[in-house]
């Protein structure tokens, strides 16, 4: 079964550097683009969010209309939610920004590289994030 | 105490008549008194020596009278007995004389024309009887030892009243004479006196009244008036000195509250000139601070925004040779080589840049203490690579604790090191890191055995953006600037002590009252002692 991500990225270039970094990383996925914070808060709203959950949210903190912070501060209010991982796209490795983010559950930081070889292996932590979340599930599902 | 009521009132009236005519007074009075009881004293003597002489004078007359009596008598004729008595005639005072008989009958007489009172009787002994108008005198007349008869004479007192009215009279004369003279002698005399106190008094009420202390009194004697006069005039020019003083004291003073006063007058104007001045500075210093601020947030968004589509360049550059790596041209591979060095240079510049521009920006947690050791070692974690590299031996006192950031505190070291190995000389480079304590300030040293720096560039070097050296030596030339940035945002200052080819020793200051926790001690020679053993 193929992994579904959710992407919410607004710069086209990145989008393209990623799905490279997908393929290179060899990660059969289906990649869903929200191309700013608005479109997802408003898929989110919608009925067919109740059924099609992602197996990996990816958020870019630096969104048009509704940025990162925003959206992570609405989906802690959803508590079928709660189960997707997320992890941030930043472009900047500031501690600041990171600490502002400490109330919000959030799996991974990744910086963007400012390289292609380092943007590169995002692939990998990607795929790295996809087996740890399945493994938490099966866990869950051992324990239920 | 009725009585002596006038008395004082005289004594009184007498105390305020002016000094002339008190000294007039009391000349006159001596004299008058002394002249009344000496005339008075003339006068009781000589009616007493009068008297006696008359008495005397009288005795010798009646003896010779009865003498010349007894042969009448003894011969019993009356007429030569009045005829002896009738040479009385002579003595105009005498006005009975009367011879009687052994048995008191009347024999001779003699009566002054003119009187009517007749001979008293005769005493049968001697005798001289005064009263108020005359003498009477009896003496027995005797013979051979038998009494013939008594005489009788009375003689008038007239003889005295006469001198006492004449001695009166005289006495009177010499008084008023005298009285006369001295009135003239004494109003003469008196300005000996008087004249001198009362030109003192002149002089004395003149210098009171005009406050003239410049004025002084005639002297006119050379006794005590004259003294008097001199003591007075000497205490005038000591007075007068002393308000000549008072009077430049005073001027003086006068000066300097007229001074003070306008000191203060300028002052005022200068307050006024000072608080306009201050308002204005008030404002262009707000000014300043929003245009700052402007500046701050445009140099932050600015470097933060532009290294996305930066980022983008590089990686799709990267992409571009990566995917044509065949394809491509020397020329074509030589142009992306030099977009890549570009933005990469420029990658470098906008990283420096917002660390420089995050220094001045406010931060929302509150400062905490930083203790400067870890920092100082994790600026060496940081610098690992270099420091290993290029063998440098790093040496670190004791550093104090101090309330701030780690995020500033880090840069400032580590671009203070990370210079000073740098710009290393061709010995391995030997860095100390030293902290004092003076002048109510902390004081950190960072030296090092590089290459050193000149002293026309000591300035300059603190300047954003502003290297000294070329490409061979890499470095965007925003580390001081960013050290200087750090330090001043703590209120302290930085500068460099060094000479060229004599190594360098970068010193910074900060504010005792940062320190948290004092890790170093005062003196701080042992310490560093210690540490390069």
């Amino acid at each position: 079964m193929t992994a579904t991500i959710f992407l919410v990225e607004d710069n086209p270039a990145d989008v393209e550097l990623f799905r490279m970094a997908l393929q290179e990383a060899s990660l059969e996925c289906e990649l869903v683009l929200f191309e700013d914070g608005r479109k997802f808060l408003d898929y989110i709203d919608s009925a067919e969010s109740q059924v099609a959950l992602p197996d990996l949210l990816i958020l870019d903190l630096n969104l048009p209309k509704n940025d990162g912070a925003e959206i992570l501060r609405v989906l802690s209010g959803i508590p079928h939610f709660a189960s997707v991982p997320v992890a941030v796209l930043s472009s900047s490795s500031s501690s600041r920004e990171r600490s502002k983010l400490a109330n919000y559950r959030v799996r991974e930081f990744i910086s963007k590289p400012s390289d292609l070889e380092s943007y590169m292996k995002i692939g990998q932590i990607i795929s790295g994030l996809l087996l740890r979340s399945d493994s938490h599930d099966q866990h869950n599902a051992l324990h239920k | 105490m009725k009585s002596s009521l006038p008395f004082r009132r005289l004594a009184r009236r007498l105390r305020d008549t002016p000094i002339r005519q008190k000294l007039m007074l009391i000349v006159m009075t001596t004299t008058a008194l002394a002249l009344l009881l000496a005339g008075i004293g003339i006068l009781l003597a000589d009616s007493i020596l009068y008297r006696s002489a008359l008495k005397s004078d009288l005795s010798t007359l009646t003896h010779i009278i009865a003498d010349n009596t007894t042969a009448a008598l003894s011969f019993e004729d009356p007429a030569a007995a009045t005829e002896t008595l009738g040479a009385l005639r002579a003595r105009s005072h005498v006005m009975n004389a009367c011879v009687y008989r052994k048995d008191g009958a009347l024999f001779a007489r003699y009566t002054r024309s003119g009187v009517t009172t007749a001979c008293p009787s005769p005493k049968t002994a001697e005798d001289i009887h005064f009263d108020a108008e005359a003498i009477t005198v009896s003496r027995p007349i005797v013979n051979k030892g038998a009494r013939l008869g008594t005489l009788v004479i009375v003689y008038d007192l007239g003889a005295i009243y006469e001198r006492v009215q004449l001695y009166g009279t005289s006495v009177v004369l010499v008084f008023l004479l005298s009285t006369l003279i001295a009135f003239l002698l004494s109003s003469q005399l008196r300005s000996l006196i008087a004249t001198p106190i009362v030109e003192l008094a002149r002089v004395t009420s003149h210098v009171s009244a005009s406050r003239d202390y410049s004025i002084r009194a005639q002297k006119f004697s050379g006794d005590e008036l004259g003294l008097l006069v001199d003591g007075f005039n000497e205490m005038l020019s000591g007075i007068q000195s002393r308000d000549t003083d008072l009077r430049n004291a005073l001027l003086a003073r006068e000066r300097a509250l007229r001074d003070v006063q306008e000191a203060r007058d300028s002052l005022e104007s200068t307050l006024v000139g000072v608080a306009q001045l201050n308002a204005e500075l008030r404002t262009s210093n707000d000014n300043l601070a929003r245009s700052n601020e402007d500046l701050e947030r445009f140099a932050f968004i600015a470097s933060h925004d532009l290294q996305e589509p930066l980022r983008m360049i590089t990686i799709y550059s990267q992409l571009l040779v990566r995917s044509y790596a065949g394809a491509l041209d020397t020329q074509a591979s030589a142009f992306l080589n030099n977009i890549e060095t570009g933005t990469k240079r420029m990658r470098e510049l906008l990283a420096d840049l917002l660390a420089y521009a995050e220094i001045g920006a406010r931060l929302d947690e509150p400062a905490q203490p930083v203790d400067m050791n870890l920092v100082v070692q994790k600026v060496r974690d940081n610098l690992a690579f270099v420091v290993n590299e290029s063998h440098a031996t790093i040496t670190v006192g004791p550093l104090p604790t101090i309330c701030g950031f780690e995020s500033h505190f880090v840069p400032l070291f580590q671009n203070l090191v990370g210079n000073a190995i740098k710009y290393r000389s061709h010995q391995p480079p030997h860095i100390e890191i030293v902290a004092v304590f003076t002048n109510g300030q902390i004081k950190i040293c960072v030296s090092d055995n590089g290459i050193g720096i000149a002293p026309e560039y000591h300035s300059k070097i603190f300047v954003a953006f502003k290297r000294l050296h070329g490409k061979n030596i890499p470095g965007t030339g925003i580390g001081l600037a960013i050290c200087q940035r750090v330090v001043e945002r703590y209120g302290g200052s930085i500068w460099v002590e060094s000479e060229l080819g004599h190594g360098s020793n970068f010193v910074f200051t900060l504010p005792a009252s940062l320190i948290a926790e004092p890790a170093f001690s005062r003196d701080n020679k042992e310490d560093r002692g210690q540490t390069l053993q």
